[in-house]
C-alpha cells in the first residue's frame, strides 16, 4: 500500500507541474520592441512576413500543409492570440474557428480582414458557372446559368489564387501594421512596395505562361473547390463535379460512381486530372489508367508546403501550381 | 441481357475488382469453414481489427501496407494463441481487451497523422482501387491458404472434431491451432483489401455459416461456402456498379442474404 | 507415395517379447491445480490378451489411470510400460475410448469418415485413405452393426450408436490394447449385445482390454483381473467390496 501512496503523490505532483504553464503564464516572448502579429494560415503568414520584415514577431496558426477547414486550436495557440497586437485573417468564412479563439483568449488585438480590398465571388455564382461549363464540355444540355440552388450567399474565400487579389491585400495589411506601429510605418511601406512589385511581375509571368495554352485546352478537371478565382482570373474552366463527389466520399465509392467518373474524364478530353492530395491514391491511379489520363502532381491550394517543398512561400506556391497546371495540359511556362 | 452482364467489365478497375472478389471469396470462405466450426468467429473479427495499427504504421513509414498488415496479423495471431493458453484471464476477455486496445491505438496513430480521410479506405475496403501488385499478393495468399487446407485436410478436420484422439495419435493440436491462426491472419489481410477491417470477419463467417446449414460433410461445406463467398463478391460488385451502393457493404449484405435464404430453406425442409 | 508419420514409430515387432501388455509400477499422478494425487502408488500387471476391470466410485481415478496409460497424462512418479516399451512409443498400439470425450458432435462428419480417421495414424501427413483402408472400415462398420448409419452425421446417433462408432474406429486403428471408460453406460440393449460380442472377439484376437466399469455383473463374460480404486488408492477386494456394495456397484 505504501508504494501505491508514493505513486499517487508523484502523479499528483507531476500533474501540477505539468498544468502550471497553462495558467496564463505568457507563452510568446514579450518583446516590447517588436509588434506581435498573428496570421491565421501559412499563405497569409508569408505575405504578412514580407511586409512586416524584422519589425514584427509573426505567429502562424494553421501552418504549412495544414488544413484550415478542419483545424482544431491548441491552448498554446490561444495563448499566442492573447499576446497578439494585430491579428490578420483572410475572412469570408475561411476561419470558422477564429471567433471562438479570440473570445477565449481575451485579447485586445486589432483584427484585420485581409480580403476586405477584394471583390469576392459567391459559391452560388461559381457553381452555376461550373455547371454550365461542364455541360458544354461534356456535351450535355446546358442549365440556365443564372439559376443556382445555393442561396446561402456565402463567398468563396480562396481569394489568393488570383495574384492581383493578393496585391490588394498587401495594401490593407500595410495600413493595419502601420496603424498599430506608426514608428515603423515607413519601413512597412517600403517593404510593401517592394513586395507588390514582385507580385506584379509574378502576375505577368502567370498570364504569359497561361497564354501558351489555347483557350480550349484550359480545362481543369479537378476536385479542388478552391480554384475559382484562378479560373476566373486566367481564363480556365473547371469541370469535375464527379471527381469532387468521389473524393469527398473517398471512404467508400461505389463502382457506379467510379465508372461514371471515368466516362466523364474521357468525354472532357483533358490530358490530365488534378486530384486533391488527401485522397485514395490507388483508386485515383486506377481511374486515370482506365481513362487514359495522367494524374498531375499535387496543387498547393490551401496552404504552403513545408520549407523543403516546392511551395514554401506564396510566390513559390503560385509558380509551382501554374507550372504544374500548364505543363500537365500541354503548354510551357515562360522563363521566370 | 449479355450486355448488362459484361458492361461493367469494360473497365479495368472492375476487372481487377472482380479478380480480387473471386480470390478473397475463395480464401475467406474455405478457411471460414474452420472459423465457424471451431468457434473462432470472435478471433477472426479481432484479427481484422488488430491489423489496423500495423497498416497505419506501414503507411506512415512508407512501407508496404501489405507487409505491415501481414506482420501485425501474424504477431496478433500468435499472441492470441499464446494468450488463450493462459488461464489467468478468460480467453474471450483476453482477446477482447487486446483487440479493442490495438484498434484504438490504430485510431490514435491515424489522428496524429492529421489526415483521417487517407486511411478510411482501410476501414471500408478498396476493392475498386486494387493494384496489380496487390492482386498478385492476394493471389499468393489464396494459393498458400488453399494449398495448406488441401494438403492437411484430414489432420485439420480431425483436430477440430476430436482433439483428444488427435493428440493420442501424435498430432500436436496446439501447433495445428497456431497454424490455423497464421492462415487466418493471411486471409484477413487479403479480406481487408476487399471489404476493409470492419467487414472482413463477415467474409470469413457468413458464407461458411450459410453452407453449414446445407450439408453434413466438411468438404462439401467448404465448396458451398466458396460458391457463396465468390458469388456474393460478384453480385456485390454488380450492385455497386448499377445501384451505386458501397462495394464492401454490398458484398457483405449479399452474403448475409444468402445466409438467410439458406436458413429459411433449412427451416422449411425440416418443418 | 512416401509416408510422413506423425511420429517415429518403434512398433511392428520391436516390442520386447514376453513382456506384459501393460506393466504399471508405483504410479503416482497429480493433476494440475490439485494438491492431492489423483492416483497414488498404483501397481498392476496386465498380460497380453487378458481383460481387466477397473472398478471404483466416481472420482476414484479410473479415467485418470486410463489417460495415463494412453499417454495423455504424465506421471509424477512411477512407470508405465506397454509391451515393455515406454508410453507413446507406438502410437497406433493403444486406443482410448473416453466416456463422452471432447468430441464436437455437431461437426459435419459422417460415421464412416469418423471411423476412417482411425487409419490416419498409419497414413501420416498428406496421404489419403486408399482402397485397403476403406475395406477395413466397411468390415468394422458391418461388425458393429452400423451399416444403415454410416452416412449419418455423427450427432444424429444415439449414445449407444456413438459408442459403437468409437469402438469401430479403435478396431480400424489396429490397436492391440483397448482402454474403455464406462462403455456400457446408458446404452441400449442392442449396443450392449454388440459390444459384448466384439469384446469377446478381441480375446480370440489376442488383444488386451482394460475396462473401467460400474457394472461387474453386466459384462457377461468374466474378467481375468479386477483393480479396485478408491480415492486414488489401490484396494484389495476384501477392503473394496463392502464399499462398492453399499454404493450399489458390485
Amino acid at each position: 500500500m505504501n508504494t501505491q501512496r508514493v505513486l499517487t503523490w508523484i502523479a499528483l505532483v507531476g500533474v501540477l507541474i505539468w498544468i502550471t504553464p497553462l495558467q496564463g503564464a505568457p507563452v510568446a516572448a514579450q518583446n516590447t520592441q517588436k509588434l506581435n502579429v498573428v496570421a491565421t494560415f501559412s499563405i497569409l503568414g508569408d505575405v504578412v512576413q514580407n511586409i512586416g520584415g524584422d519589425a514584427i514577431n509573426l505567429t502562424v496558426i494553421v501552418g504549412a500543409d495544414g488544413d484550415a477547414h478542419t483545424f482544431e486550436p491548441s491552448p498554446e495557440q490561444i495563448g499566442a492570440i492573447a499576446d497578439a497586437n494585430v491579428i490578420v485573417e483572410n475572412g469570408l468564412g475561411f476561419e470558422s474557428w477564429l471567433n471562438d479563439m479570440v473570445d477565449a483568449s481575451g485579447t485586445n488585438a486589432s483584427r484585420v480582414v485581409a480580403s476586405s480590398g477584394v471583390k469576392p465571388l459567391t459559391w452560388a455564382d461559381e457553381k452555376a458557372q461550373e455547371a454550365f461549363n461542364e455541360a458544354v464540355i461534356l456535351g450535355k444540355p446546358t442549365p440556365n446559368p443564372v439559376e443556382s440552388d445555393d442561396d446561402s450567399g456565402e463567398f468563396d474565400p480562396h481569394v489568393w489564387q488570383d495574384v492581383s487579389n493578393v496585391i490588394a491585400e498587401v495594401a490593407v495589411i500595410r495600413d493595419a501594421l502601420s496603424a498599430a506601429d506608426p514608428a515603423n510605418a515607413a519601413r512597412f511601406d517600403a517593404n510593401a512596395t517592394a513586395y507588390s512589385t514582385r507580385l506584379e511581375q509574378l502576375g505577368q509571368w502567370v498570364r504569359d505562361s497561361v497564354a501558351s495554352l489555347p483557350s480550349d485546352k484550359r480545362v481543369l478537371f479537378t476536385s479542388h473547390d478552391a480554384l475559382g478565382y484562378f479560373a476566373r482570373a486566367y481564363g480556365f474552366t473547371i469541370v469535375g463535379s464527379a471527381l469532387g463527389s468521389l473524393s469527398t466520399e473517398a471512404a467508400d465509392p461505389s463502382a457506379g460512381d467510379v465508372a461514371h467518373l471515368i466516362d466523364e474524364i474521357k468525354a472532357s478530353g483533358v490530358p490530365a486530372i488534378f486530384a486533391e492530395s488527401i485522397e485514395n491514391t490507388d483508386l485515383m491511379d486506377q481511374v486515370a489508367s482506365d481513362a487514359n489520363v495522367e494524374v498531375a502532381p499535387p496543387l498547393y491550394v490551401d496552404a504552403l508546403s513545408r520549407a523543403d517543398g516546392p511551395a514554401a512561400t506564396y510566390i513559390d506556391l503560385v509558380r509551382s501550381n501554374v507550372t504544374t497546371i500548364v505543363s500537365a495540359l500541354g503548354g510551357s511556362v515562360s522563363s521566370p | 441481357m449479355i450486355d448488362w452482364l459484361t458492361d461493367p467489365f469494360r473497365y479495368q478497375f472492375m476487372l481487377n475488382g472482380l479478380y480480387a472478389a473471386i480470390l478473397v471469396g475463395i480464401t475467406c470462405a474455405t478457411l471460414g469453414s474452420y472459423v465457424v466450426l471451431r468457434r473462432m468467429a470472435f478471433i477472426g473479427d479481432a484479427l481484422a481489427h488488430t491489423t489496423l495499427p500495423g497498416l497505419v504504421v506501414a503507411y506512415l513509414q512508407g512501407w508496404s501496407l501489405f507487409g505491415g498488415a501481414v506482420v501485425a496479423g501474424i504477431a496478433t495471431a500468435l499472441g492470441i494463441g499464446w494468450l488463450s493458453k493462459r488461464s489467468e484471464v478468460r480467453e474471450d476477455t483476453a482477446i477482447g481487451i487486446v483487440f479493442t486496445g490495438m484498434f484504438a491505438f490504430g485510431i490514435l496513430l491515424i489522428s496524429t497523422a492529421r489526415s483521417f480521410r487517407d486511411l478510411t479506405h482501410m476501414l471500408f475496403g478498396n476493392i475498386l482501387g486494387v493494384t496489380d501488385q496487390e492482386l498478385g499478393l492476394i493471389a499468393g495468399i489464396a494459393g498458400v491458404v488453399v494449398l495448406a487446407l488441401v494438403l492437411f485436410h484430414k489432420e485439420l478436420e480431425l483436430a477440430s472434431v476430436d482433439p483428444v484422439y488427435a493428440e493420442v495419435i501424435g498430432l500436436r493440436t496446439d501447433l495445428i491451432r497456431y497454424g490455423l491462426l497464421v492462415l487466418l491472419a493471411l486471409a484477413t489481410v487479403a479480406g481487408i483489401q476487399a471489404v476493409g477491417v470492419v467487414l472482413t470477419s463477415a467474409m470469413l463467417i457468413t458464407p461458411a455459416a450459410a453452407a453449414s446449414l446445407l450439408t453434413n460433410r466438411l468438404p462439401r461445406m467448404m465448396a458451398l461456402s466458396t460458391v457463396i463467398g465468390v458469388g456474393s463478391g460478384v453480385i456485390g460488385l454488380y450492385l455497386s456498379y448499377y445501384a451505386d451502393y458501397s462495394s464492401g457493404a454490398s458484398i457483405v449484405l449479399t452474403a448475409t442474404a444468402c445466409f438467410m435464404i439458406a436458413w429459411l430453406y433449412r427451416a422449411f425442409r425440416t418443418a | 507415395m512416401m509416408t510422413l508419420p506423425y511420429r517415429r514409430e518403434p512398433c511392428h515387432g520391436q516390442s520386447v517379447p514376453g513382456e506384459a501388455a501393460v506393466s504399471i509400477r508405483d504410479l503416482t499422478i497429480v493433476l494440475p491445480d490439485n494438491d492431492r494425487p489423483a492416483l497414488d502408488g498404483i501397481s498392476l500387471t496386465v498380460p497380453a490378451g487378458s481383460r481387466v476391470a477397473l472398478v471404483g466410485p466416481n472420482g476414484a481415478g479410473k479415467s485418470t489411470l486410463l489417460k495415463a496409460i494412453v499417454g495423455l497424462l504424465k506421471p509424477r512418479s512411477g512407470s508405465i510400460l506397454i509391451n515393455g516399451m515406454p508410453v507413446r512409443s507406438c502410437l497406433h498400439g493403444v486406443a482410448y475410448l473416453p466416456q463422452r470425450g471432447e468430441i464436437d458432435w455437431h461437426f459435419p462428419m459422417t460415421v464412416r469418415t469418423m471411423i476412417e480417421t482411425g487409419r490416419y495414424v498409419h497414413l501420416g501427413w498428406i496421404r489419403r485413405p486408399g482402397p485397403a483402408d476403406r475395406d477395413l472400415v466397411e468390415r468394422e462398420i458391418g461388425r458393429l452393426g452400423l451399416d444403415y448409419l454410416a452416412d449419418r452425421q455423427i450427432g444424429q446417433l444415439s449414445g449407444g450408436q456413438q459408442q459403437r462408432t468409437m469402438l469401430a474406429r479403435a478396431l480400424v486403428q489396429g490397436a492391440d490394447l483397448l482402454l474403455l471408460d464406462e462403455p456400457m453406460n446408458a446404452v441400449d440393449a442392442d449396443t450392449r449385445q454388440i459390444l459384448t460380442d466384439v469384446l469377446d472377439d478381441l480375446r480370440t484376437e489376442d488383444r488386451t482390454a482394460i475396462i473401467a466399469t460400474h457394472d461387474l455383473d453386466r459384462l457377461a463374460n468374466t474378467f481375468d483381473d479386477v483393480l479396485y480404486l478408491s480415492d486414488g488408492h489401490q484396494m484389495s477386494a476384501t477392503d473394496a467390496v463392502p464399499g462398492l456394495l453399499a454404493a450399489g456397484i458390485a
